[in-house]
C-alpha cells in the first residue's frame, strides 16, 4: 500500500521509499521532514483536484504531489 | 568589553526571526555571506561587559541535500572558528523534528544554547513540558520564550553572559550495533577523541558508503591514503550502512524516548482554527478567489492608505524647497539645492508610505502562515508552465523587490526551476515601479472611484501585477521548453501553523525594507539628479553678476532628448520621456524624480505645483497633450517589462555563475518592452485612440 492509498484520516507506519521514483534532493527533504521507515504518519486531505496531498507527519502538516505519494510505502 | 559571535539556527517558521527582531531591535543589518550572495541578517546585543553580534542563518531542515542556503548553514558552522556558538531555536510544538536537527548541530562539536519558543502556545494549548528533563537528556541549557511577547528575554540575556549556557555535547545516540562497535574501535585506531573530528569521521564514513546524500569526499581526504584504503576495504567488505536515513533512524528512536519523558501531555495538531482557514484556503475554488481578493485588496489600500502620508511628504517637501528659495541667494546653487537635490530625491521618498504597506502586507502574508499555503495551491498551474509551486514564494515576492527574490531561489533544489526563476523574476511587478506606475496611473487615470468605493487607480495596478504575473509565466514556459528542459520539477513543503504576526517584528522587516530602498535607489538617485540638474541647465553663462541658464530644450538633455525624439516616437513618446526612460535604466524610480527635475527645471519661476498636475497640463508643439491616457498604457507596458535595474542584473549573474544569463535577461526583457509598447500603441491609434 502507498500514501496515495490512505484513506483521509486514516494513519500509518511508513515502510520504505521507493528511491528510484523520486529525485534525489527530493528524498533527502523527505527524511528531514520525518518520512524515515518506522515514522507515523497521518493523511489529512487527498485533493483531486490540486493533485495534491496534504498529510501530518511527527505534528508537522506537509503538503506534496500525489504522484509523489506513490513513492512512500506504507506497512499494511 | 569582550565581544562574542552566535548564530541563530534553526527549522524554517520555528519563530527564528522573531527571536532575532526581539534580541537586536534597530541594530540590524543586511549584507552577504562572505562569496556568496545570499542575505545575511546580522544584529548587535549590548550586554553588561559583552558585546555580541548575532547572524541569522538561514532557516533549514537539516544539513543534508544540495540547496544553497542549507549549503550556506553547514558551511559556516563547519567552518566556525572557536569563540564562535550557536543559539538553537526550537519550536515546542514541533519538538520531533526541530530536535532531528538539533542532533545534528550537536554532532558537528558546536557550543549550543537550546531558545524553546511558543510559551504562549503551549500555555494556552495547556501543553505541559517538564524542561529540566529536557535539559538533562540534552546535557543543554535551554530557557522557554514567548519570542512575540519578548516573555522570557531578559533571562536569555542574561544566559548569553555566562560561558557556561554554551555546551558542547557529546554524540548522543548510537548507530546499529555492527556500525557502532566498527565506529568505536576505528575511533580508538584513529585516536579520535574530540566531537568535531568523530564527526569528520563519520562523514568519511558516509561518503565511503556510497550514500546517495552526501557526496562530498573532502572528509575522506582528511586521512593519510592508508587509513583510507583500509576504510574502503573495511566498508566493502562488511557492507556497513553508515547513511544519513540510517542517521535520522537513530535519532528518531533517541527522539521519541526524550519526547516522551518530556512531554507530559499530546500535543494535536488537528482541529482548531487553523484546520477552517486551510479547508477555504486550500479549495480549489475559494483558495483561489481568496487569493485574487487579498492581491485586489493589497493594491486598493496601496492607493486609499498611502494617499495621506504621500500629500503630507508632498507638503513638506514643496515646504522645503520654499523655505530653501527664500534663505539662500539665487544662483546655481540654490538651484542645485531647489530643483535638483530637494525635487529629484523628494519625488521619490514621497512613494515611501506605498512602499512601506507594500512590505507590510507581504510580510503579513509571510508570517500569517499564508504565503506556503498560496504556493501549495498555486504548484498544480505553476506546473502548467514548468515550474514547481516552489518557485511561487520568490515569484510573489518579486513583487516587493526582484533582488531578494532572486536570492529566494536558493531553497530550490532544481537547478532548471531556479534558473528559470531567476530569469522571469524580475517581470513580476516590483516595488520599484510603483512610483513609477503611480505617477502615470495618476496622470492620465485621474477618474473619481467607481460606485464611491473602487479606486480606478488601484484596479489598474492590480491589473499591471496581473499583467506581470502572466507573463512571467508565460516567459517560464518557453525557458522550460527550450533552454532549461531537462530536470523534473517537484514539490514537497511543510504548511506551517497559522499565526498572528507579530507587530514588533513586522515593524522592523518593514523599517529595514524601506531603509534599505532609501539607501540602495536614493542614492543612485541623488546622483543621477545632480547630474541631471546640471545636463539640464547648462550651458550657462555669468552676466552683470547674474546666473544665466539655457532653456531646458536647449540644454545638453534637451539636445540629446530632441535627437532620440523620433526613435521613440513610435511609441508615443516625446523627448522628455525619453530622457527619463534613459535615465531610468540604471534603476526605474529615477524616471519619476527625471521628470521632476526637467518638469521643474521648465517651470522655474512659475508657481509651484505637483508632478502630476504639470505633467497633465504639458503639450506638444501641435497643441495636444503629451500625456494621454494612450501615452500612459504604452508608457505603463514599457515599464511592465524592460530590464531596467542594474542590481537584478548584477544578481542574476551571481546566481547564475555568468554573464550570459543577465545579458539574455536584459535583451529578452527590453525587446518585449520596446515590442509591446509600440504595437499597443499603433493600434491604439489606428482604433482611433488618444
Amino acid at each position: 500500500m502507498t500514501l496515495l492509498d490512505l484513506n483521509e484520516g486514516d494513519s500509518a507506519i511508513i515502510q520504505s521509499i521507493i528511491t528510484d521514483q523520486l529525485p534525489k534532493p527530493m528524498l533527502t527533504e523527505l527524511l528531514e521532514l520525518g518520512f524515515f521507515p518506522g515514522a507515523e504518519i497521518q493523511l489529512k486531505t487527498k485533493s483531486e483536484y490540486l493533485g495534491k496531498l496534504i498529510c501530518i507527519l511527527s505534528g508537522t502538516t506537509i503538503g506534496l504531489r500525489m504522484k509523489d505519494g506513490e513513492a512512500i510505502l506504507l506497512k499494511t | 568589553m569582550k565581544q562574542k559571535n552566535i548564530y541563530l539556527v534553526g527549522n524554517p517558521n520555528c519563530g527564528k526571526t522573531t527571536l532575532f527582531n526581539q534580541l537586536t531591535g534597530l541594530t540590524q543589518k543586511t549584507g552577504n555571506f562572505s562569496g556568496v550572495t545570499v542575505e545575511k541578517k546580522e544584529g548587535f546585543v549590548s550586554l553588561p561587559n559583552l558585546d555580541i553580534k548575532i547572524t541569522d542563518l538561514p532557516g533549514t531542515y537539516g544539513l543534508g541535500g544540495i540547496a544553497e542556503d542549507k549549503k550556506i548553514a553547514y558551511e559556516v558552522l563547519l567552518k566556525r572558528s572557536e569563540n564562535e556558538s550557536v543559539i538553537y531555536v526550537l519550536d515546542a510544538l514541533n519538538l520531533e523534528r526541530g530536535l532531528q536537527f538539533l542532533l545534528q548541530i550537536i554532532d558537528m562539536g558546536v557550543p549550543t544554547l537550546v531558545v524553546l519558543t511558543m510559551k504562549d502556545v503551549l500555555e494556552k494549548k495547556r501543553i505541559q513540558l517538564n524542561l529540566e528533563i529536557l535539559k538533562q537528556s540534552l546535557g543543554l541549557e535551554i530557557v522557554l520564550v514567548n519570542a512575540k511577547s519578548g516573555e522570557g528575554i531578559t533571562e536569555l540575556k542574561n544566559l548569553l553572559t555566562s560561558e557556561n549556557s554554551f555546551r558542547k555535547q557529546k554524540r548522543l545516540w548510537s548507530w546499529e550495533t555492527k556500525e557502532e562497535t566498527f565506529f568505536t574501535k576505528l575511533k580508538k585506531q584513529l585516536n579520535i577523541t574530540t566531537n568535531e573530528a568523530e564527526f569528520f569521521l563519520s562523514q568519511a564514513l558516509k561518503f565511503l558508503n556510497g550514500d546517495p546524500h552526501l557526496q562530498d569526499n573532502r572528509y575522506i581526504n582528511q586521512f593519510p591514503e592508508p587509513t583510507k584504503q583500509t576504510l574502503i576495504k573495511e566498508i566493502q567488505t562488511n557492507k556497513y550502512q553508515f547513511e544519513y536515513q540510517e542517521e535520522m533512524i537513530h535519532r528518531s528512536i533517541l527522539i521519541k524516548k526524550i519526547i516522551s519523558e518530556t512531554l507530559l501531555s499530546p500535543i494535536s495538531k488537528n482541529g482548531g482554527w487553523g484546520e477552517k482557514l486551510d479547508s477555504i484556503f486550500l479549495h480549489p475554488i475559494l483558495g483561489f478567489l481568496c487569493f485574487f481578493l487579498l492581491m485586489g485588496i493589497l493594491f486598493q489600500s496601496l492607493f486609499s492608505f498611502a494617499e495621506i502620508p504621500m500629500d503630507l511628504i508632498e507638503v513638506g517637501i514643496t515646504q522645503l524647497q520654499e523655505f530653501t528659495t527664500m534663505f539662500l541667494p539665487d544662483g546655481p546653487f540654490r538651484s542645485l539645492l531647489v530643483e535638483g537635490i530637494l525635487g529629484g530625491v523628494g519625488s521619490v521618498v514621497v512613494f515611501v508610505p506605498q512602499i512601506a504597506l507594500l512590505f507590510l502586507f507581504i510580510g503579513i502574508l509571510e508570517e500569517s502562515g499564508y504565503l506556503a499555503r498560496a504556493s501549495f495551491l498555486m504548484d498544480r498551474l505553476m506546473g502548467k508552465f514548468g515550474l514547481s509551486g516552489k518557485s511561487f514564494i520568490p515569484l510573489l515576492s518579486s513583487a516587493a523587490c526582484a533582488v531578494p527574490a532572486i536570492l529566494g531561489t536558493r531553497t530550490i533544489e532544481n537547478k532548471s526551476d531556479r534558473f528559470t526563476t531567476i530569469m522571469v523574476s524580475p517581470l513580476i511587478m516590483c516595488s520599484a515601479r510603483y512610483p513609477v506606475y503611480i505617477l502615470i496611473v495618476g496622470t492620465v487615470f485621474s477618474y473619481p472611484p467607481l460606485f464611491g468605493i473602487f479606486n480606478v487607480q488601484g484596479f489598474v495596478l492590480f491589473s499591471m501585477f496581473f499583467l506581470g504575473m502572466i507573463v512571467s509565466f508565460i516567459f517560464a514556459l518557453i525557458f522550460r521548453k527550450t533552454v532549461f528542459k531537462e530536470n523534473a520539477s517537484y514539490f514537497v513543503m511543510e504548511l506551517p501553523r497559522y499565526n498572528i504576526p507579530s507587530f514588533k517584528s513586522l515593524f522592523f522587516t518593514v523599517y529595514g525594507k524601506v531603509k534599505s530602498f532609501l539607501a540602495s535607489a536614493g542614492q543612485i538617485i541623488l546622483y543621477i539628479s545632480v547630474l541631471l540638474w546640471f545636463l539640464s541647465h547648462f550651458p550657462a553663462e555669468y552676466k552683470d553678476d547674474v546666473w544665466k541658464t539655457s532653456p531646458i530644450e536647449s540644454s545638453y538633455i534637451g539636445r540629446v532628448g530632441k535627437a532620440m525624439e523620433p526613435a521613440i516616437a513610435p511609441m508615443g513618446f516625446d523627448w522628455k520621456i525619453g530622457i527619463s526612460i534613459l535615465t531610468s535604466f540604471a534603476a526605474r524610480e529615477v524616471m519619476v524624480s527625471t521628470l521632476a527635475v526637467l518638469y521643474g527645471s521648465e517651470e522655474e519661476g512659475e508657481e509651484s505645483e505637483s508632478l502630476r498636475e504639470t505633467l497633465r497640463a504639458d503639450k506638444k508643439a501641435d497643441g495636444s497633450l503629451v500625456w494621454t491616457p494612450l501615452t500612459g498604457v504604452s508608457l505603463l507596458l514599457f515599464f511592465a517589462f524592460a530590464s531596467q535595474c542594474m542590481s537584478t542584473l548584477a544578481v542574476t549573474k551571481k546566481e547564475t555563475g555568468s554573464i550570459f544569463w543577465p545579458t539574455v535577461q536584459f535583451f529578452y526583457m527590453t525587446t518585449l518592452a520596446v515590442f509591446t509598447s509600440f504595437t499597443v500603441y499603433q493600434l491604439g491609434k489606428i482604433l482611433g485612440f488618444v
